[in-house]
């Protein structure tokens, strides 16, 4: 069983046994209640008929079988004893009720005398289970050390309406089986402030929960709401009750549904708060509820109102009335439910709607331009309360499983977990837990919260501790849950794939795991679906954008190092070959006599190759300037050297690559060109700086300006864009040219 | 002279061999590399190296590195560079140093000139190409130094950086060989170079004040 798995050690099983002791005494004491109550029934006293005999049972037995089996399977301290008292305590109380009523029959048993003298005031006990349920839920422990205290108050509270009512009689009733007979003053005096002090500890009790739910963390606060959905069955069947009886109902039956409730819906409610809390939607449930519950009240009322209205004015039967009625509930009824919603909403489902909220706000700003869409990760951080949290994308092409941040940085994640599948077909429907058998059939079922209630419940990520033990401790039962619950959620953390169509685009990392997380999440990635959407293709673009941008640049490189090639091919080759060819002809040219015409022709002929080599070294040079060869500050000095305009020129000796050195060599000359042909400027001035891993650029001329963006400075843009550079030409007529330059 | 000739290109470095052997010189050793140089001059000890700058093992500025190196072990071995374009990075501390050339490969076209330019170097003085000069004087980092020259006198410069006598300048540029001389003193006072009266070391003096300081 699971015990083995959970109690590892002698403390924990010694803890463990006196569970089952606190557990089996209100079992027991609600067998020998029962098996009693069946005496009275069937002696000849028969206070109680075979069918009350066995409703009472039954009904009773629920909380009292739901507290065993929560103490048997889950470590949570006296709140399994505690939801069994309030089966047991009234059994407790039935029985010496009817026994105290024997006193009346022909054939009292034993002491029946004494029992009809407690009996008249044992109804206080009813609430013994109750009050001691509310003061140990969820976690079995007292809100604080001073709580002691509100227990003593409450044993006090209702011994002393026990023994007011029991002892003591007021003159003005008839006189009972045994009672001191008091003035009216005194009775009345001690009975108020006894019967007060009762409300006082069932209020305390309540209270107790408050505090919790104000202190608790959201695994608490769940399961308290678990609790008020329970528990809020309970006015409505009593309303339904009252209804059934003004309509003529018995009361018997009338109030079977309540009755019921009272003590399925609540224990029903606690099991599956200390159990499973995180099952289903318990916001969302309680919210609905409520919404409609309040959807129906005011609707009713306003149908009856109208009713009423009309009666008055047009006489009780015109049907306009009905007709009018219906007509304004239907207005109302959505327009009201959307109200109430929102307002329970707020109330009840606090964190959801405040989530909601805010996304819907991020969504609209997102549209409106005033946000951008890559903050959804931190927005949804920061409505999750996950700091953990990531959203990750998938781009085209990318095999599965491949994730980058919304950056564009790979993401590293572990190998692909199933997600979690909670609104799966395969979870069971809540009335098979909430009632009982479930939990009493499925071994696995009840194995799951055992772990669940493990250390690693309060920690949060309780489930995370799940999957091994779920895995080996389970019978085959429950294994389909437990497995669907746990599945995925391993050390690793939960994704929360998101998907367009059949593919996946995306998915969102949980840092922190629940179910409940997970189901937010979820609800955040739907209302997010837009700027996750516009996000992931925005990042596609500026990824293909960067892409077509290296490329060019590549480009780029790859032209300055061919141009470099085809220079020092011309200088190595055919220019060297040239002037060998030259020296030949020179060689022979001093063999032959100077007056002969071959000498002359030779002359002519070698002047001609060196003509040539020389406009060879000018193309070369066009390709790619020589005089880089020494560095680009050396050839941009020789440039400004060259010009016939005063050039103040400021550069750093740098080690620029090839192509930034080309591009650059080629800008200021082309500027110093156009200063010099077009501004009639009288001074220039030349700037280069490093900029980055590049270069900054500046030439300014105090020439005429109006520069049209033509003449050569055309190709010198494309050859800096294409290294990804920048081109700015700022020439107003009269005011000189400004070129400026980011490589 | 005894010359070893260092140039990777075989067609020229045939046709240069030839050259300065109808010149009257005896070529020793002609090398394809770098490092063949200088185990062709430690052998051989000639008079005279002429080195192309762009010669294997790395197809850069391998030669210009021999012969930096060729200047420490024998200190006194004039050399004159051959290149395609000019690349002065690594012959500011040879120019100097004198017995030092640096010519453009299609220089050798013009014969006479080229022997002429050997013999300079061989007798200790410069022979540098007008590009040379030119991107000598251009890589000074300052603000323009020679502004204060009047056009005339930094044609005289140029010359005379060239590695030509106040004579060979004047003949060039059509001048008296005493308008050069004045010329050339106010080139030295401008420029603030002491006279020291040798005309190869007064050039040198100015182009390594200009390239070097």
């Amino acid at each position: 069983m699971t015990r083995t798995v959970l109690g590892g050690d002698d403390d924990a099983m010694i803890a463990v046994g006196r569970m089952r002791r606190r557990a089996l005494l209100p079992v027991l004491v609600y067998a020998t209640a029962v098996t009693l109550l069946a005496g009275l029934t069937f002696s000849p006293a028969r206070p109680l008929s075979p069918v009350e005999w066995a409703t009472d049972s039954v009904l009773l037995g629920v909380p009292v079988v739901i507290g065993l089996l929560l103490s048997w399977r889950v470590r949570t301290g006296p709140v399994g004893a505690a939801l069994s008292w309030v089966g047991a305590a009234p059994a407790v109380v039935f029985t010496i009720e009817g026994w105290g009523e024997t006193t009346l029959t022909a054939d009292p048993w034993p002491a029946a005398t004494w029992f009809a003298v407690v009996q008249s005031g044992v109804w206080v006990w009813n609430l013994a289970g109750f009050v001691s349920l509310c003061l140990v839920f969820p976690d079995g422990l007292l809100p604080g050390r001073r709580w002691r205290g509100v227990i003593a108050f409450c044993v006090v509270a209702g011994i002393s309406v026990n023994l007011t009512i029991s002892l003591l009689q007021p003159q003005s009733n008839e006189p009972g089986v045994f009672a001191i007979r008091v003035p009216d003053a005194v009775f009345f005096g001690l009975l108020v402030p006894a019967l007060c002090s009762v409300l006082a500890a069932v209020a305390l009790a309540v209270t107790s929960l408050v505090i919790r739910y104000r202190r608790g963390g959201e695994m608490l606060r769940t399961q308290l709401r678990w609790l008020l959905l329970g528990a809020l069955t309970v006015p409505v069947l009593l309303a339904a009750g009252w209804i059934a009886e003004i309509l003529g109902a018995p009361t018997g039956v009338a109030y079977v549904g309540f009755l019921a409730m009272m003590v399925l819906a609540v224990p029903g409610a606690i099991a599956i708060a200390v159990v499973r809390h995180d099952l289903f939607d318990v916001d969302r449930l309680l919210g609905t509820t409520l919404a409609w519950l309040g959807t129906s009240v005011v609707s009713a009322a306003i149908f009856a109102a109208v009713v009423a209205g009309v009666a008055q004015i047009a006489g009780p039967d015109s049907t306009a009335g009905l007709t009018g009625a219906a007509f304004v509930t239907a207005m109302c009824l959505l327009p009201l439910h959307r109200l109430l919603n929102e307002l329970v909403g707020r109330v009840v489902d606090r964190d959801g709607t405040v989530s909601r909220a805010r996304i819907e706000q991020f969504v609209r700003r997102v549209r409106g331009g005033e946000a951008e869409p890559e903050e959804t990760e931190s927005v949804l951080r920061a409505v999750l309360r996950d700091e953990g949290l990531r959203l990750l994308v998938r781009l085209p092409g990318s095999p599965p499983g491949v994730y980058v941040d919304l950056a564009g940085r790979p993401a590293e994640l572990g190998p692909p977990s199933e997600p979690v599948h909670l609104a799966g077909p395969g979870v069971p429907a809540p009335p098979g837990v909430a009632a009982g058998p479930g939990l009493a059939a499925g071994p696995g079922l009840a194995a799951g919260p055992g772990l669940a209630a493990g250390p690693g419940l309060a920690a949060g990520p309780g489930l995370a501790a799940g999957p091994g033990l779920a895995g080996q401790a389970q019978a085959p039962v429950g294994a389909g849950l437990s497995a669907r619950l746990s599945g995925g959620v391993g050390a690793e953390a939960v994704r929360v794939p998101l998907r367009t169509g059949d593919s996946e685009v995306g998915v969102i990392v949980l840092g922190i795991s629940s179910a409940r997380r997970l189901r937010r999440a979820r609800e955040a990635a739907l209302q997010a679906r837009l700027p996750i959407e516009v996000s992931r293709l925005r990042l596609e673009l500026r990824l293909a954008l960067d892409d077509a941008r290296a490329g060019r640049s590549r480009l780029a490189l790859a032209g300055a190092a061919e141009r470099h090639r085809l220079a020092r091919d011309l200088h190595d080759g055919a220019q060297q070959q040239l002037i060998a060819v030259g020296m030949r002809l020179r060689s022979v040219q001093r063999g032959i006599d100077p007056a002969l015409t071959a000498h002359q022709d030779l002359e002519a002929a070698v002047s001609t190759l060196a003509a040539t080599v020389a406009d060879l070294r000018r193309l070369a040079h066009g390709i790619r300037p020589a005089r880089l060869e020494d560095g680009l500050a050396a050839a941009l000095r020789a440039l400004a050297a060259d010009s016939s305009v005063p050039v103040s020129l400021v550069v750093p000796e740098l080690d620029p690559s090839e192509a930034v050195a080309t591009t650059a060599y080629f800008l200021v000359a082309e500027a110093l060109t156009n200063a010099m042909k077009h501004a009639r400027a009288t001074g220039i001035s030349v700037v280069v700086e490093p900029c980055g891993p590049g270069l900054r650029i500046e030439v300014t001329d105090d020439g005429v300006g109006g520069t049209s963006p033509g003449f050569g400075l055309t190709s010198v843009r494309d050859r800096v864009t294409s290294l990804g550079g920048e081109l700015t030409v700022d020439s107003p007529p009269g005011g000189g040219t400004r070129i400026e330059a980011v490589i | 002279m005894r010359i070893v000739l260092a140039e990777d290109s075989a067609l020229f470095r045939e046709g240069l061999a030839r050259l300065l052997a109808e010149g009257g010189h005896e070529v020793v050793a002609a090398v394809a590399d770098a490092d063949a140089l200088v185990a062709a001059v430690a052998e051989q000890r000639p008079d005279f190296a002429v080195v192309d700058v762009r010669m294997p093992p790395t197809m850069t500025v391998d030669g210009a590195l021999a012969a930096r190196r060729l200047r420490e072990e024998h200190p006194g071995l004039p050399i004159l560079l051959l290149s395609q374009h000019v690349e002065t990075r690594h012959c500011v501390p040879l120019v100097a140093t004198g017995g030092f050339g640096y010519l453009l490969k299609d220089r050798v076209l013009g014969v006479d000139d080229f022997l002429d330019a050997i013999r300079r170097v061989a007798a200790g003085g410069s022979a540098l190409d007008p590009e040379v000069v030119a991107a000598l004087l251009a890589s000074t980092g300052r603000a323009d130094p020679l502004a204060v020259l009047t056009p005339r006198e930094r044609e005289v410069l140029a010359h005379a950086a060239e590695g030509w006598s106040n004579g060979a300048i004047a003949a060039r540029l059509s001048l008296a060989e005493r308008t050069v001389e004045t010329h050339m003193r106010s080139v030295l006072l401008k420029l603030r170079v002491p006279d020291s009266g040798d005309g190869h070391r007064r050039v040198l003096a100015v182009l390594t004040y200009l390239s070097v300081s």
